[in-house]
Order: C-alpha cells, then structure tokens, then sequence
C-alpha cells in the first residue's frame, strides 16, 4: 500500500463507530466546566456582551454535555473557547486564561466539533432510537467519520512531539532542572540527605525525556498501546502527584483515549454490557 | 436485585471528583515528615484508581473509603484549624462518606474490570437489595439536604446587581426570592418520594445547585451535589437509559 493511501485511509478517511468520541465529549465537557467555570462567573463590573457569552457559554457546553443538539453546541463552545483564550486572554491580557491547560483544552473542544460526537450517549442519540422505534425501523448507526478523533490524537503527539524538545539540553538530562522542581515543590530549602538523590533525578530526567520522544509516535501503533498507554497514563499519574498540574493530568487522560481504535472501543462497550445478548 | 449500572456510573464520577478536590492532599511533598499520613495517602493514591477501574471494587473502595475518612477525623478535624480546614470542608466529608456508603452498592457489577473478567455475570445487585436501597437514600437525602443553602442565594447574587446599582434590585431579591427557594427546601426532599413528582423535582433540584455553581463559585461542591441528587435517579431507569442508548449496531452501517 502507498504511504499517500495509508495516510488517506487511516486519517483523513477514518471511520468507525462514534462511541469513543461521544465519551470524548462528555470528558472534554466536565474539564472544560472544572477549570473554565471559574472563569465564567457573571459580575456587575462586566460589560453586557460578557455576560451574554457566560450565559452563552453554560448553556452551550451543558448542551454539549448531555449531547443535545450535539454538533451546534460543540461548535458554539468550541468558538467561545477560541474567543476567550485568543482574544481576552492573548489580546487584551488576561493571564489566568493563557496557560498549556486551556490551550488544550480550546483545541480538544475545536477537534471534537469536527466529529459526530453526539451519535452516541447522547440526548440527540436517545431521541433518534426513539423516532426509529415509533416508525418500527432500526436505531440508527453509531457510525461516521472519524478525521476529528485523529486530529486529537495529533494535537496529544505535538505536545509530547515539543515538551520532549524542550527538555532536550543538557541543565534537563543532567538532572539539574529536576532537582530544582523538586527542591521547589517537595522539599523546600533543604538538600536532601539521602544517597542518590542526584542520580536518581538524572535518571528520571533521561526516562521522562525518553518517554516523551517515543510517544508521540509509538502512541499510534495498535500493538505498541498496551505498553504505550500505560506509560502515558502512570507518566501524568506521577506528575499529578508530583507537582501541581490542575486540570492537566485529567485532560491528558482524557485525550489519550483518542488513540485508540474506535471499533474496538465499541466492541469493548458491548461486552461490559449485557445490550445485545 | 437492582441494576448495578447507576453504582457503577457513580462510582466513575466519585473518584473523578475526590481526585479533583484532593489533589493538594494526595502529593506526598506536603507530609515527607508524617510517616503514618504518608501511608493512608498512599494506599488512597493506589485504591483510587482501583475503584475507578473497577478492580477488586469492593475491596478497593473500603479502602479508599476508610483512608478518606482518617483524612477528615484524624488530619482534618485532629489538626489545628490552619492546617486541616480543607480536609474538614463540607465537600471532603461529602465524598468521603460517599465512599464508604459505595462498599454497600453494587457498583463493581458494571463498567469494570471486574466485569470484563466474568461478563456473564449479571448487572445486578449481590444479593443486599436493602443495604443497597439504604446506601441510595443517604446519598439522595444529602444532595437534596443541599437545598438548605439556597435560601442564603439572594445574597450571594449580591456582586452581579442589575444596572450597576445592586441596591436598587436587592430589596426585590430579598424579598421575593427567598421566601421561595426556602420553600423549595423544604418541599423538594418530600416531592423526590412521589414517583410522579421525582423528575421534575430533581429537574428544579438541578437548575438550582447548577445556578449557585455558575453565580457564586461553589466550586466542586455543586458537582458533588449534582451527583448525590443523582443518586435519587431509579437504577432501573438508568439501566434502560443505557440500554436505549447503547442499542446494538444497525445491520446497515453505510445507511448513515
């Protein structure tokens, strides 16, 4: 098979059942509503048009939530995500909203706008079996085009793709940045007294820098993924319990999911469940 | 027996939250020097994941459920007030005493891995119907208990105002307002028991936490009240929910 075929075939022209991607956006829309919810709080000092996207934005993501009127509510939270990270955030300077958590998060929500993420566990999806029911025809299809599922997927390859550059200079593989992060945020002003402390930093510094230039493309290798995504899972498991990451860890987990193959999430789905039986 | 499916989908949001609100308590930088603190907070780390994965659930989940609760009493209310103010907070004791009260539902029967391992079994209760119903109630009970915050809402709208001038649109929130969402507090633990009333009950219950979350920054605690009211939801009717929602797959797949 040519290179252009495969990458038409397992990218662009990616399809499956749309399960994976309807628990993509009920995960994406709990996140959004943990760290952006402070954020969205109406005030006397605002400006009318503020207030008009807050309200905008709680009914829009709640719809994206539950899955009604799925696509219109993704899109509509996706936009007002743009517009405060780019513009309130970026252009009139409003740092609490400019960070890596609520870039990640604006770009899931834009990608999931791209999928049909309310086909399944979804008010929109309730409502179709409903009507197919009333016209004794069958449920419709928990089927579509996936291209969106695998745009999250390459967002998560960038991030792992550009930390593991960053960290690549020899004050991080020496182990000296790692032990000002845990100087700073477990210790304090002391220097540990145990042995190894040092080598043990350097080791985890080469480790995490390792991991993160593999990911970004072992992460897309079926068979690689019962090791892979463990590693990625227990990496941002420890960076949660390391240092403070707010919404982080989650979102990571969250997105991870993206890499894997819809049909068998599917499949998986139904054999948890007793439907079909 | 009941549908294990309502636990276990409450079982996924518990520990969603518990490693939301708790994050800070969880990092053993903060207790290098407390060596018992350092253990419970190390087998919550590892129970957490266990429960929500749905291995050895039961097992898990009293444990997880046990050290939350030597969180709250022993490094929560036992420390000076600085110290221990989030663990003794109204949201920790919540999610703790959830916890405890999930070793009595059946909620490793769903959506786990302990399922993956016996998929024959079925999504049922084990065998403790009333223990489960008893566990249900409470968590009900505390979300609609909840409501006894909203008559204090009037003067938490306080800093949106309308016109810049809250003065002037105060008197008419005190006034009306109050009076009707003490009502509310009262009469919706009672409407949640007549079936016919339940929904639209939970349905006004909701609109009212999610109003308080959005207007006076409630944090977690308006998620953990949503998911305690849930907890009032039928388990059957969560199991046909998903039984609709997870239909099986049209024969014709390209009809889409």
């Amino acid at each position: 098979m040519r290179i252009d075929r495969l990458w038409l075939d397992r990218f662009v022209g990616y399809e499956g059942s749309t399960r994976l991607v309807g628990v993509l956006r009920i995960l994406c829309a709990l996140v959004i509503w943990a760290r952006w919810g402070q954020f969205m709080r109406p005030n006397d000092q605002m400006a009318l048009p503020y207030i008009a996207v807050i309200v905008l934005f709680w009914f829009a993501s709640s719809a994206m939530l539950i899955g009604l009127s799925t696509r219109l509510a993704t899109a509509t939270t996706a936009a007002i995500l743009v517009f405060a990270y780019f513009f309130v955030g970026h252009r009139l300077g409003v740092d609490e909203l400019v960070a890596h958590h609520t870039q990640a998060h604006t770009l899931f929500t834009v990608w999931l706008a791209f999928t049909p993420c309310g086909r399944s566990v979804s008010v929109d999806r309730w409502l179709a079996v409903r009507r197919a029911t009333r016209t004794a025809s069958p449920p419709p299809a928990e089927h579509g085009p996936l291209y969106g599922q695998r745009l999250v997927a390459l967002q998560v390859s960038s991030m792992y793709l550009w930390t593991a550059y960053e960290k690549s200079y020899a004050g991080f593989l020496s182990g000296s940045r790692m032990e000002q992060i845990f100087m700073y945020d477990v210790f304090g002003s002391d220097y540990p007294d145990w042995p190894g402390f040092g080598p043990l930093m350097t080791l985890s510094a080469v480790l995490t820098t390792g991991i993160e230039w593999l990911l970004p493309v072992a992460l897309w290798f079926g068979r690689w993924q019962r090791f892979t995504l463990p590693a990625a899972f227990l990496l941002h498991a420890l960076i949660y319990h390391g240092i403070p990451v707010a919404t982080f860890t989650v979102t990571m987990w969250a997105m991870l999911l993206a890499y894997l193959d819809a049909d068998r999430f599917h499949a998986w789905i139904d054999r948890l469940t007793e439907v079909g039986r | 027996m009941t549908s294990s499916r309502a636990a276990a989908l409450f079982r996924l949001a518990l520990v969603v939250l518990v490693w939301g609100h708790l994050a800070e308590a969880l990092r053993p930088a903060h207790h290098l020097d407390e060596l018992v603190r350092l253990g419970v907070t190390t087998a919550l780390s590892l129970a957490l994941p266990c429960v929500f994965l749905g291995f050895y659930t039961r097992s898990a989940t009293l444990v997880a459920g046990l050290c939350l609760q030597a969180l709250v009493w022993v490094w929560g209310f036992g420390a000076e007030l600085r110290l221990g103010v989030e663990l003794q907070s109204v949201t920790t004791r919540l999610l703790a005493n959830a916890m405890v009260l999930l070793v009595f539902l059946p909620a490793g029967r769903s959506f786990s891995i302990d399922r993956w391992r016996r998929p024959d079994d079925p999504e049922r209760g084990w065998g403790r119907p009333r223990w489960a119903l008893i566990a249900q109630g409470v968590l009900a009970w505390w979300g609609l208990s909840a409501m006894a915050i909203l008559p204090a809402l009037p003067s938490l709208l306080l800093p949106i105002g309308v016109g810049g001038d809250p003065g002037s649109a105060l008197p008419m929130l005190d006034g009306s307002l109050a009076p009707v969402v003490a009502a509310m507090g009262v009469t919706l633990p009672l409407l949640v028991l007549l079936p016919r009333a339940r929904p639209w009950a939970l349905a006004v219950a909701t609109v009212a936490i999610g109003l308080a979350h959005v207007f006076t920054g409630l944090g977690l605690l308006g998620l953990v009240l949503l998911l305690m009211l849930a907890a009032a939801i039928p388990p059957a009717s969560v199991h046909h929910a998903i039984d609709t929602l997870l239909s099986p797959r049209a024969p014709d797949r390209a009809s889409t």
